[in-house]
C-alpha cells in the first residue's frame, strides 16, 4: 500500500465550536491540547460537560498541552466506502492511540508516514507513536499520529 | 436481594408471532406489524380486546429518518393505528437507542407486575428501505464529539466494534478465523428457522473468510443484514397465564448497562467495556438469584459478531479471554453442550435489533420453538445491545 503522508483533502472537515476552539487553536500551533479537570487532574478527550474522572459537572476546566506521545491501543482497516469523501482513500487504518499522560485516554487517528498492509500488516498494538498535525484547511490542522523512531 | 413479585403476578410469556425477515420486503412494516401482533395474540389463545398494554423499544437506530417517521419507525403511535384495539390502558416506549430490545420486555414486565395492565404486547421491527445505503455518512462537516472521529473516516458499519475486536484479538491471542465457529453456527441455526433471512442461503467457511471486508478484522458476515420483518410477544401475569395454552418464561431478573463506568476518550477501552458488561450481568444474576451455571437457554446480542465473545465472557458462560475457543459448534451448536442464539440470532435471522433473541427465548421457554426446541429448558437469558450498551433479563421455565 502506498504511504499516506496526509489524509487531506478531508471529506469530513472538523468544525471548531465554542466547546472545542482551544483544541483547534492549539493544533494550529502544533500543540495537542486536551481538557484537564484542575480539581482531580483527569484529562478529558473529547471535551465533555462533566469530568470523566471525578464526575463533577461543575469541574474547573483547564486547557493543557500534552506531549503528543502515546502508543497504539488498537486499530482497524477501513475497506468500506459508505463515507462520502473517503471512497478513494480505502483501505486506510483507523487507530486508537493511548496517550502516555493517562491510562485509557484514547485519541482517534489514522496512521501517517508508514507503509502497512491492507490487513494491517506492520501495525502493532503497543507501538510508540507521536502526534503530527495534518493541514486540512488554513484554520484546521487535524491531529494525526505517526510511528516514533 | 432478588427482585420479587406479588403472589400470582410474575410476568410470563404466553404468545409469540413473527413475519418473515427479508431484504426489501414488498410490503409496509405497518402490515408486517399487524401480522406479527395478530399471530402473537392468537398464539397466546387471546383476542385483541384482551390486550391492554403495548411496549416498544422503537428507535430504528437507522438512517436518515425523522423521529417517528412511520416509513421507518414502528412506535406506539404507529401500532395504535394499525390494529382495531379496544381496551388499551397503558403503554411505554423506552427511548434510549442503546437500551435495546430487552427494554420493551422489561417495561412490560414491570407494568404487568405492578398491575398497570394485564396483557401486554411487545413488538419490534427491522426496516431497511431499498435505495438507501445503510449507514451512509454524507455530511462533509463534523462538530462536537464527531469532530474527533468522523474526519478520520471512522463510522462505517461495525467500525465501533472493529476497534474492540482488534483489541480483543491482540489481548487474548485470538484469531479472526475462529469467529467462523459462531458465524457458521448462526447460519446453521437459521436453516431451521423458517422466517430467517438466511434460510436456504447457506454459506461455507471459505465464503466467510473471503467475504468483502468492511472494517477489518470484520467483514460483511460479521455484520447483521439490514432487512424487513417484525417480531412480537405477548406477556401476562402468572395467575392469568394459567388459562393460556403454553405459558413459559417467568420473569426472574433484569438489569441495564452500567454506563456510570464510562470515562472518556474517543472510545472506551476493552477493559472498561468488559467491566461494564460484567457489572450488568452480575446485577441480572443478583436480581434473579441464579448464576451463569444455571442458564441453559442462552442468548447474547450478535448484531456484530465480536460482541458474542465479549458477552459470553461477561455473562460467565465462557472463561475470560477464552470465548474464541469456547464458541465453537460442538459447544454452542443446537446439539452442543451450551446451545446459543438458537434462532440464528441477528446474523442468521436478520437485523431486528435483538428482538430475534427475545422471540426465541420466549418460544424456547413456552416449548414452541419447533425444530430448534431444546430438550433442557430451565433458565433462559437474553441480552440485547452492542457491547458496552444494552439490557438483559433472566426467565425461568416454571
Amino acid at each position: 500500500m502506498p504511504i499516506q503522508t496526509t489524509m487531506a483533502p478531508y471529506g469530513i472537515m472538523p468544525v471548531s465550536t465554542a466547546d472545542t476552539k482551544p483544541i483547534w487553536d492549539g493544533a494550529k500551533e502544533g500543540k495537542l491540547v486536551v481538557l484537564k479537570c484542575s480539581d482531580c487532574g483527569f484529562l478529558n478527550w473529547p471535551p465533555q460537560p462533566w469530568c470523566g474522572g471525578c464526575k463533577n459537572p461543575d469541574f474547573n476546566k483547564e486547557w493543557v498541552a500534552v506531549s503528543g506521545r502515546g502508543t497504539i491501543y488498537c486499530w482497524y482497516i477501513c475497506h468500506d466506502t459508505s463515507i462520502t469523501g473517503y471512497e478513494e482513500k480505502v483501505p486506510y487504518a483507523v487507530l486508537l492511540v493511548e496517550l502516555e499522560e493517562q491510562k485509557g485516554l484514547l485519541v482517534m487517528s489514522n496512521l501517517l508516514n508508514f507503509e502497512y498492509g491492507t490487513l494491517g500488516e506492520g501495525i502493532e498494538n503497543g507501538a510508540a507513536v507521536e502526534v503530527v498535525f495534518d493541514k486540512a484547511s488554513d484554520d484546521i490542522f487535524v491531529p494525526q499520529f505517526q510511528l516514533r523512531r | 436481594m432478588p427482585m420479587s413479585w406479588a403472589p400470582g403476578k410474575r410476568p410470563v410469556f404466553v404468545g409469540a408471532g413473527s413475519t418473515m425477515v427479508r431484504r426489501y420486503m414488498p410490503r409496509s412494516h405497518s402490515a408486517n406489524a399487524k401480522d406479527a401482533a395478530t399471530a402473537a395474540i392468537a398464539d397466546a389463545g387471546l383476542k385483541i380486546e384482551d390486550i391492554d398494554g403495548i411496549f416498544i423499544w422503537a428507535d430504528p437506530n437507522w438512517g436518515p429518518s425523522a423521529v417517528g417517521d412511520p416509513k421507518v419507525w414502528l412506535d406506539v403511535a404507529h401500532v395504535m393505528q394499525v390494529m382495531p384495539w379496544k381496551n388499551i390502558k397503558f403503554w411505554l416506549q423506552p427511548e434510549a437507542v442503546a437500551a435495546g430490545s430487552c427494554s420493551g420486555i422489561q417495561s412490560a414486565a414491570l407494568a404487568l407486575g405492578a398491575g398497570a395492565c394485564n396483557y401486554a404486547l411487545v413488538i419490534r421491527t427491522g426496516h431497511h428501505p431499498a435505495g438507501v445505503r445503510y449507514r451512509q455518512i454524507s455530511s462533509n462537516r463534523a462538530a462536537g464529539n464527531a469532530a474527533f472521529t468522523q474526519p478520520y473516516g471512522h463510522g462505517v458499519g461495525g467500525s465501533g466494534q472493529a476497534v474492540s475486536y482488534q483489541a480483543y484479538l491482540s489481548k487474548y491471542g485470538a484469531k479472526r478465523e475462529s469467529m467462523w465457529g459462531y458465524v457458521g453456527t448462526a447460519h446453521d441455526n437459521a436453516q431451521l428457522n423458517p422466517n430467517a433471512v438466511w434460510k436456504g442461503r447457506e454459506i461455507t467457511q471459505d465464503d466467510y473468510l473471503n467475504a468483502r471486508l468492511i472494517a477489518y478484522p470484520m467483514n460483511i458476515f460479521d455484520n447483521d443484514m439490514p432487512c424487513d420483518g417484525v417480531h412480537a410477544v405477548v406477556m401476562t401475569t402468572e395467575d392469568r397465564a394459567k388459562n393460556t395454552p403454553h405459558p413459559g418464561g417467568y420473569m426472574s431478573g433484569m438489569a441495564a448497562i452500567n454506563w456510570e463506568l464510562r470515562s472518556t476518550g474517543a472510545a472506551e477501552t476493552l477493559e472498561n467495556l468488559e467491566d461494564m458488561g460484567k457489572r450488568m450481568a452480575d446485577n441480572m444474576y443478583a436480581s434473579s438469584g441464579f448464576s451463569a451455571k444455571d442458564v441453559d437457554v442462552k442468548h447474547v446480542y450478535d448484531g456484530f459478531s465480536p460482541m458474542v465473545w465479549m458477552w459470553l465472557e461477561a455473562f460467565g458462560f465462557a472463561p475470560k479471554g477464552e470465548a474464541h475457543r469456547w464458541a465453537q459448534p460442538e459447544t454452542i451448536g443446537l446439539k452442543g453442550t451450551d446451545p446459543l442464539n438458537m434462532s440464528g440470532g441477528n446474523l442468521g435471522n436478520g437485523r431486528v435489533h435483538g428482538f430475534t433473541h427475545v422471540l426465541e427465548c420466549a418460544q424456547q421457554m413456552m416449548g414452541t420453538a419447533g425444530p430448534r426446541q431444546l430438550e433442557k429448558v430451565t433458565v433462559g437469558t437474553v441480552e440485547t445491545g452492542p457491547f458496552g450498551n444494552g439490557s438483559c433479563f433472566l426467565v425461568t421455565k416454571e
